[in-house]
């Protein structure tokens, strides 16, 4: 069936209806956008450290421009990278082939969902060039800040003057990428439910494509309310209604509610497709079966449900009802006995496995340290409205929240980048760049966010530019810790560069893979060529095993592919 | 209820279409869901609201709900004729439908008009001039509401439009007709929700 | 795309296998039943508490709805998969009340505007 031609760059990257393409379509699109994003972190992290200095390639930067820049990377990189990367990029390229189908059960549609996102990216990007300048209420979008000049009850000079500015622009864009993120959220679920491979019962399929699809229905739901709320937001701005504004009997805290309605669940929407990635790399790289499959489906399941009733726990500051704030702290708590259950699944997993430190486990390793000694275990402490109210809006939530999404996204997101590389390339990834690219990420990353911690717990604001009128916060050794924090925050970003590059190098003249299977794994979209043609499989699969039966008894070889009678 | 089941359906048998459109519906659901919790709490919060939804035009909204209603069981007719590959019925149930939808968007331009030459605008600001504040948002929410509705109704009569000639065209993929048949019931129901909790409680 | 047509994947296009696939209600009765709960909302509108005509008028759609639900789109023959959908979607919205009403019923932050 290998009907696969040589296809133009128009057709590749912009009519294809495969999934392979269409992913790859996302995948460079995020590249464009964590660029902007990891830019603004550079600039202002530089300029935190050394006020009052030019930033190279920025110049001096303003209280107003450091609004902006901040804001602009909370949002790039929490809906565009995060979501997108995890739940189009990887649906994409993961499900079709890892249930052994052709392809996604409605190909056009999932066009039409890249093409949103390309609208809502464009519509991101257009909306730092406004007269006024980009968009500097915060990346929550809080009302009356994200109203932006307008506030409320400015006399009205017409509709264009308050339709041209950032405020409109990002939240149409918002608007576009929930649209294009349900629309293939749909496919994703449909595409799971009929078009398995036959004999790929529910509970043969592999971790990875459960998480994305809980994470997809999960997305669905939580996103509703916010849907409305954004429409409403818009209408505040551009027609001045006043549902968020307190003088007309709004309240804004009602955007609070309905942003962190969705804003945790999509914690969790993002953590999910990672640890369903680290779950394959983990059980490959151990050559054990992974420990308690089930119970890591149901155990995502119930966290899947408990993430609607704990959003609250963003607003204990805002003014929220006192014992609401109790009972969302309760329930706060409760949340982390799932995860920390599916993380001790992973190390039992490790437990007397004959584990390969290949590049892909190191990253997935790195990933499960930090998420859990760090991320998750400052979260439980957040989570208690007792030491939130101290903490909040200090350095210490930025620690905690870089710590909880860093490890999930990006080293989820490389994990997944070393391992199926070859698979869906055809060549091999630099192994040499890649360890100096691991060890540099994993220090500096280290550098850059554990000082924050300090920082906040001394009493660093989040949203101040400039320190240097706080006395408390220019005694020794905060500016050193600051001072670390960006340095190693630059190395970090530049760091990705050697990235880049081998991503790039390797995809043109990288080493050629010997084998289609060169992990020895398991799972169905090994079993085909590298890269896997149009319609992915010669002859369709028939499943057999399960997706992590390694090292199993009476076996001359220490694995079982899926499909192996 | 005369009921017939031939089989049962286990949820392999579903076909793609059809899950589709149901997990759109429940995406939707939690859509115009989250606008009607917030539109309740609102209105048990202020009871000035009742005196402005007497402003509503009522006999306006029972006919529109009449013509949803009956627009829903056309809908189900020509889902039928598409089980018995009926190519003329398809044609006559799905016209009057989307004539229904276009009885149904006229009158909501009547009443749009009316209510804005009365001074029931977005922005309120007659109200804001007599000091009624809040009761700008009844309006803020009517408008919301009643408009995202009312693009759902175009998108339904569209999608049944195309559907409808795609498959007396070309006689292939009459389990469209049913998809798309889904799409406008939901439109029909959140309709059901929406016409008492505005209209009806004074 | 390519045009092959992997066996085992028959079921991708969907052709019923008798016309009586679903199996079905009687449209019209319910049709007909559809407007007599309608004439009995109006109805319920004429009373004058806006509590008790918000429950009886509230409590009727829900009926209606699921009467749309149920028979018009066939949701009483579809498998448990779309009942655990749907019943996702109710849940969001149960949580987002339970949440939201602390917050937006009892609290008063609107300044009182000056007769």
């Amino acid at each position: 069936m290998n009907t696969h031609k040589k296809q133009g760059f128009w057709h590749r990257f912009f009519f294809s209806l495969d999934h392979k393409d269409i992913g790859f379509q996302y995948m460079l699109t995020i590249f464009v956008m964590v660029a902007i994003g990891g830019f603004f972190a550079y600039v202002f992290r530089m300029h935190l450290a050394f006020p009052d200095m030019k930033v190279p390639l920025f110049g001096l930067v303003t209280n107003k421009d450091y609004n902006m820049l901040i804001t602009n990377h909370g949002l790039i990189m929490m809906m565009w990278l995060a979501l997108g990367m995890l739940l189009a990029v990887a649906g994409n390229f993961l499900i079709p082939i890892m249930i052994g189908t052709d392809d996604m059960a409605f190909p056009k549609l999932n066009k039409i969902s890249y093409w949103f996102f390309l609208i809502s990216v464009i519509l991101m990007i257009a909306s730092f060039f406004m007269p006024k300048g980009g968009l500097g209420g915060g990346w929550t979008l809080y009302p009356p800040l994200s109203t932006g000049d307008f506030g409320y009850n400015t006399p009205y000079k017409g509709f264009a003057d308050r339709f041209f500015t950032a405020n409109t622009f990002v939240l149409l864009a918002i608007v576009f990428e929930f649209t294009s993120l349900l629309m293939g959220g749909i496919n994703f679920f449909v595409t799971t439910l009929n078009k398995r491979a036959k004999g790929m019962s529910l509970f043969k399929m592999p971790v990875v494509v459960w998480m994305i699809n809980i994470a997809s229905v999960l997305f669905m739901f939580s996103v509703g309310p916010l849907v409305a709320g954004t429409f409403m937001l818009l209408l505040d701005i551009n027609v001045g209604t006043g549902f968020y504004d307190a003088y007309r009997g709004g309240d804004p805290l009602l955007w609070e509610h309905l942003f962190w309605f969705f804003g945790h669940p999509e914690v969790y929407v993002i953590l999910l497709p990672p640890l369903g990635i680290l779950a394959e790399i983990i059980s490959n790289n151990s050559r054990k079966p992974l420990f308690g499959y089930k119970f890591i489906i149901k155990m995502t399941l119930l966290a899947g449900i408990l993430s609607m009733m704990v959003w609250a726990h963003h607003q204990f500051v805002a003014g929220i009802n006192p014992k609401a704030a109790t009972v969302f702290s309760i329930l706060t708590i409760i949340i982390s006995l799932p995860f920390a259950g599916i993380i001790l699944a992973y190390i039992a997993t490790l437990w007397y496995g004959k584990i390969r430190f290949t590049l892909p486990m190191k990253w997935a390793l790195g990933a499960i340290t930090l998420f859990t000694l760090l991320g998750g275990f400052t979260g439980l402490h957040l989570g208690a409205s007792v030491f939130d109210i101290y903490a909040h809006d200090t350095s210490f939530v930025v620690a905690h929240f870089h710590y909880t999404l860093f490890p999930t996204v990006i080293f989820g997101t490389y994990a997944a980048m070393y391992f199926w590389f070859n698979k869906f390339t055809g060549r091999h990834l630099n192994k040499t760049l890649g360890n100096i690219h691991f060890w540099l990420t994993f220090i500096f990353f280290n550098g850059f966010a554990f000082p924050l911690f300090l920082l906040g717990l001394a009493g660093q604001h989040r949203r101040i530019a400039d320190y240097r009128q706080f006395e408390f916060l220019m005694q020794d050794p905060l500016p050193l810790y600051r001072h670390i924090a960006t340095i190693s925050a630059v190395i970090l970003i530049l760091t990705q560069f050697i990235f880049i590059f081998n991503f790039f190098w390797s995809l043109k003249k990288g080493k050629r893979v010997e084998s289609n299977n060169p992990w020895d794994s398991n799972t169905l979209e090994w079993q085909t060529s590298s890269p896997p043609p149009h319609g992915n499989f010669e002859t369709y699969p028939v499943v057999h095993h399960g997706p992590y039966e390694y090292n199993m008894p009476g076996k001359d070889k220490d694995f079982t592919p899926q499909n192996e009678a | 209820m005369n009921t017939t089941v031939s089989k049962k359906i286990t949820w392999r048998d579903i076909p793609q279409a059809r899950l589709a459109v149901w997990t759109l519906i429940a995406g939707e659901f939690a859509i115009f869901g989250g606008l009607i919790v917030m539109y309740i709490l609102n209105r048990i919060k202020y009871e000035s609201w009742g005196e402005m939804a007497q402003h509503t035009n009522v006999i306006a909204g029972t006919v529109n709900t009449f013509v949803l209603l009956t627009s829903s069981y056309f809908v189900v007719k020509a889902h039928e004729a598409a089980v018995y590959r009926n190519k003329a019925k398809i044609k006559m149930w799905i016209w009057l439908t989307i004539l229904c939808a276009l009885i149904f968007l006229g009158i909501k331009t009547y009443e749009y008009s009316h209510e804005i030459m009365h001074g029931f605008t977005l922005p309120g600001k007659h109200l804001l001039a007599e000091g009624k504040n809040v009761d700008t948002m009844y309006w803020g929410f009517y408008y919301t509401m009643t408009g995202l509705h009312g693009l759902h109704v175009v998108a339904g009569a569209l999608a049944l439009f195309f559907v409808m000639r795609g498959v007396t065209k070309t006689g292939e993929n009459y389990h469209r007709i049913e998809a798309a048949g889904l799409y406008w019931h939901m439109v029909d129901i959140i309709w059901i929700f929406l016409f008492p909790l505005i209209y009806l409680i004074h | 795309m390519s045009s092959h047509k992997p066996h085992g994947l028959e079921h991708e296009i969907w052709v019923p296998a008798d016309p009586d696939y679903h199996g079905h209600a009687n449209y019209l009765k319910v049709y007909i039943a559809l407007l007599v709960f309608f004439a009995l909302t109006v109805f319920a509108s004429f009373i004058g508490n806006p509590m008790i005509v918000f429950i009886i008028v509230f409590s009727i759609s829900i009926i209606k709805g699921s009467m749309v639900l149920l028979y018009f789109m066939h949701l009483k023959w579809e498998p448990k998969l779309i009942w655990i959908l749907l019943g996702l979607a109710l849940m969001t919205l149960t949580f987002l009340i339970v949440g939201l009403y602390p917050d937006v019923v009892p609290v008063t932050r609107y300044l009182v505007p000056k007769p």
